[in-house]
């Protein structure tokens, strides 16, 4: 099958059809869409006009913005996904406070022995 | 312009589908509804339970973690002194000052406060030197403690170290449950443990975590007779432990 594909009038190209079919008519002078049956050879239609339709171009862009947006998307739940884990989850362990001690002290000493009475008269 | 072809377009339009299903795949799966992955379904359809989940705390400080007596004896020269007596409540006791030698006038008890963001369990364990023979020794020795509110001093008047507690208590801090603050009254130490809030299990989480109830007070008690005297100097270890529910 001969084929003709997105083509403005001034840069098409047209495969030649069989011998003893209908050529493709088209208008050199003219911005418009081309397309037409030529027995078993299919034209297809391309953008005449950049302001008729969306170009290729832009359809690139759209599907290029689709991929970086997913992959963001995937990175973004990757990322999510390893940074929600609670600290403490619900249910669990008794925590237990680390102890505290306090420290009570005391000693008892003897009392001191009065002293010794001195007799200073002779 | 470059001309990219249609199969150019195809290749990108397959990537672009499946990075979306395997993002689908995987969020549609965190959710349940492919696999097990949440632990806490619920399998009743009739009954669900949302649960949300607060980062808890349990710390319980001390503020004050040291009572000393010191180093005295009962002043015999004097005929009425037959003990000293003091406590951490309201110092040497009141005219039987001069009976007691020397000794440290302690008038703030152990203070701790619940600095957490859950009711916990309290209880106390004392080691080394714990009962009345052993740290004080004599005729009649006394070694007790009492568990109080922190807001206790303020609505009674009485001495209170409550000045150490970042925001001063208002209210009991073991009133939920029953009973408030076990061994309220003086009770005599011993090598043993002690559920201090609530009943006597430990699983009573009721000292509170408000700032305004969140404190509590262990007084001590001795009473040093005449007779005793100690080689050296005596210590009891108290050690606190707090839990909570989580």
């Amino acid at each position: 099958m001969y084929q003709a594909t997105e083509t403005y009038l001034n840069q098409a190209y047209i495969s030649l059809p069989k011998i003893g079919e209908n050529m493709v008519k088209f208008n050199s002078h003219a911005k418009q869409k081309v397309g037409s049956k030529v027995g078993s050879l299919n034209v297809m239609k391309g953008n005449a006009s950049p302001h008729s339709d969306v170009s290729d171009k832009a359809v690139i862009i759209m599907l290029i913005a689709v991929v970086v947006i997913s992959l963001l998307s995937l990175g973004l739940y990757i990322y999510t996904s390893a940074q929600d884990t609670p600290d403490i989850a619900a249910g669990q362990a008794i925590a237990q406070e680390a102890p505290s001690q306090g420290i009570i002290s005391l000693e008892i000493v003897p009392p001191p022995q009065p002293a010794p009475i001195v007799d200073t008269y002779d | 312009m470059v001309q990219l072809s249609n199969r150019s377009i195809v290749y990108l339009l397959v990537i672009a589908m499946a990075i979306t299903l395997a993002s689908t795949v995987l969020n549609v799966s965190k959710l349940g509804y492919l696999g097990n992955m949440i632990t806490g379904a619920a399998t009743n359809t009739s009954v669900g339970t949302a649960t949300l989940t607060v980062t808890s705390q349990t710390a319980v400080t001390m503020r004050v973690s040291s009572i000393a007596f010191g180093s005295g004896f009962v002043n015999t020269t004097s005929a009425v002194c037959t003990y000293c007596q003091s406590s951490t409540e309201s110092g040497h006791a009141s005219g039987n000052e001069s009976c007691c030698s020397r000794f440290n006038n302690v008038t703030a008890g152990f203070f701790l406060e619940n600095t957490g963001n859950e009711n916990v369990t309290l209880n106390v364990t004392c080691s080394g030197s714990c009962t009345a023979a052993e740290f004080v020794n004599g005729t009649s020795p006394l070694f007790q403690f009492r568990v109080v509110n922190s807001s206790d001093g303020a609505s009674t008047g009485k001495t209170s170290n409550n000045s150490a507690d970042t925001t001063t208590d208002t209210t009991s801090s073991c009133s939920s449950g029953d009973g408030g603050w076990n061994y309220s009254s003086y009770t005599a130490m011993a090598a043993s443990t002690f559920d201090l809030c609530g009943k006597n299990t430990s699983v009573a989480y009721f000292f509170g975590a408000q700032p305004t109830r969140n404190a509590v007070i262990m007084d001590i008690l001795v009473k040093i007779p005449a007779d005793a005297i100690t080689a050296s100097a005596k210590t009891a270890t108290l050690t606190f432990a707090a839990a909570s529910a989580g």
